[in-house]
């Protein structure tokens, strides 16, 4: 008479997963000064505003979250990266009618394949979790991002009128209105 | 007075017959589609009866195809740099303009009655030097005849439609995902460019339909492979047409655009058919929205011209073809165009910089 034997198997999966996701986008700058001259400008306002300068690109990194400026295309990539170690367990059972025999072996084969599968299943759905947290991530970002962008937009731009301004003639009155962006310069040539 | 007798063909012949008569427009699809789907024996020889009636409904057929796509208008197209106006024969002398058919428009309308579009042996191979203009005009009538049937699926993939500028040119949605390159050389030269500007409405409208129908389209990869072709194709076309000195001979993408730029248009018009929230990347959603603006977006190229052609000098070479780009594009409101199309661009970037 045969008997059943409890088969049990324990399997683990340990792997490094990583997402990110990217945007790029160019800044439209007003040709006020010859381009290496608004290249210029623009570099020190980003710095300015806590970017470092890496090779020419302005970079600025933050949690995870980094944007990448080049001054000279004013081509803009904001890059979002995540990941995380995962670290999953499990466990199978199943009923073997010998415990060292062939039936009991093969049983052991099966579990421990649907297990592998099912950890591979659950490290993808981890996966595909990291990517939405990327890429909510960055489009959270963007928001804050286009408002600062555009803040240092308008102020290279500002920047330059007053060079250009000075090279023109004798600057006599300036206003500025931080609120409206509207800057009025004087000049008399 | 007494009518020539008709002409006696063998039953393949008369097949071929019907099949070309179809290719131009002349016979219903229905009677042509079981020839083209079954095999028939092939003759060792055609008879001379035959051989005249293909050479006559060729000539016949393919000019009045041409004339009614639009070599009838009176329009203005580039002849040697300069600008002629009036009809398409009024534009050419008629010798510039005889549709020449070599021995391979035979040979193609003999294998295609013969074998299933989808057969390798015996290959359709012509060589692609041997192909005269009138010779692929055949070839794009008969993709053109046989688009929405099984048929053409096997005939795009060999190389004489893979290639085929014109085809590619007018069906970017047929040929997405395609890796051979498309062939503009013998489109923006000669008799080949006399073809393309007998077809600008047709193309045109062509597009018009191509960019709306993007509206129905849900799948985003397939949305994705569309985009990329149209723009490729653009671009190919775009640069075929410079390196030939004809900017005229894509005007037909500045009447597209103007139908399809309406002062109230959105971005969203170009990929509402979209089916659910697309991949997970947002780098891939926006791939997806900007390359469903691909013909927009290649009006900044267009655009590119215009103000390279504001500085050509009366002395200047290229004075007379700069000046005909300018008058169409102010014609044809390119700026205001290309203002809007900025606009709808600007609408999918998810990072706006100003």
């Amino acid at each position: 008479m045969s008997r059943a034997y409890r088969i049990r198997v324990q399997e683990s999966l340990r792997r490094r997963i990583a997402a990110n996701d990217e945007v790029c986008t160019q800044l439209e700058l007003l040709e006020v000064l010859p381009p290496e001259q608004m290249a210029d400008l623009l570099r020190d306002e980003l710095k300015r505003r806590g970017f470092d300068d890496k090779n020419g690109q302005l970079v600025r990194e933050d949690d995870g979250l980094t944007a990448t400026i080049d001054p000279k295309t004013g081509e803009v990539t904001v890059r979002s990266q995540e990941s995380e170690q995962l670290e999953l367990a499990g466990h199978r059972e199943g009923i073997a009618y010998d415990d060292l025999g062939p039936n009991s072996k093969n049983v052991q084969k099966e579990l421990g394949q649907r297990l592998r599968r099912d950890l591979e299943k659950q490290a993808e759905h981890e996966q595909s979790k990291l990517q939405t947290k990327a890429t909510e991530r960055l489009a959270a970002a963007l928001g804050d991002l286009e408002k600062e962008l555009s803040g240092v937009v308008n102020r290279v731009t500002a920047q330059a009128l007053k060079q250009k301004a000075a090279q023109i003639g004798q600057i006599k009155e300036m206003t500025e209105d931080p609120e409206t962006g509207s800057l009025t310069i004087k000049v008399e040539v | 007075m007494t009518a020539a007798p008709p002409r006696v063909v063998s039953p393949f012949e008369g097949k071929l017959l019907r099949v070309l008569h179809c290719f131009l427009g002349q016979v219903p699809l229905e009677q042509a589609l079981p020839v083209i789907a079954e095999q028939s024996p092939r003759p060792p020889a055609l008879s001379r009866a035959c051989v005249e009636l293909v050479q006559e409904s060729l000539a016949k057929g393919c000019l009045l195809y041409l004339v009614r796509a639009g070599g009838w208008r009176r329009d203005r197209f580039l002849r040697n740099g300069q600008p002629r106006d009036g009809r398409l024969w009024d534009r050419s002398p008629p010798e510039e303009l005889a549709l020449t058919f070599s021995r391979h428009a035979l040979e193609f309308l003999i294998w295609i009655t013969a074998q299933k579009t989808g057969d390798t042996e015996p290959p359709l191979r012509p060589p692609d030097a041997e192909l005269t203009p009138a010779d692929r005009l055949l070839l794009f009538l008969a993709h053109e005849a046989l688009r929405d049937t099984e048929a053409a699926a096997p005939l795009r993939a060999k190389p004489a439609f893979a290639n085929h500028g014109l085809l590619r040119l007018a069906y970017p949605d047929d040929y997405a995902g395609t890796s051979a390159e498309p062939d503009f050389a013998p489109w923006v030269t000669g008799l080949g460019a006399v073809i393309l500007e007998a077809l600008q409405p047709w193309l045109a409208a062509r597009w018009t339909k191509l960019v709306r129908g993007q509206a129905h389209v849900g799948d985003w990869p397939a949305l994705a492979a569309q985009g990329a072709e149209e723009e490729r194709v653009l671009s190919a076309f775009t640069v075929a047409a410079e390196k030939a000195n004809r900017p005229d001979v894509t005007r037909f993408i500045l009447h597209a655009a103007g139908t399809l730029l309406t002062s109230d248009v959105q971005a969203n018009a170009f990929f509402a058919g979209l089916q659910g929230t697309g991949p997970a990347k947002l780098a891939d959603r926006l791939e997806v929205h900007r390359r469903a603006l691909a013909l927009p977006r290649h009006l900044e190229r267009l655009q590119a011209w215009e103000r390279r052609a504001r500085g050509v000098g009366f002395l200047d070479e290229d004075y007379a073809v700069s000046q005909l780009w300018k008058s169409d594009w102010e014609r044809l409101n390119g700026d205001e165009l290309t203002d809007r199309a900025r606009a709808l661009v600007k609408q999918v970037e998810p990072l706006k910089v100003q």
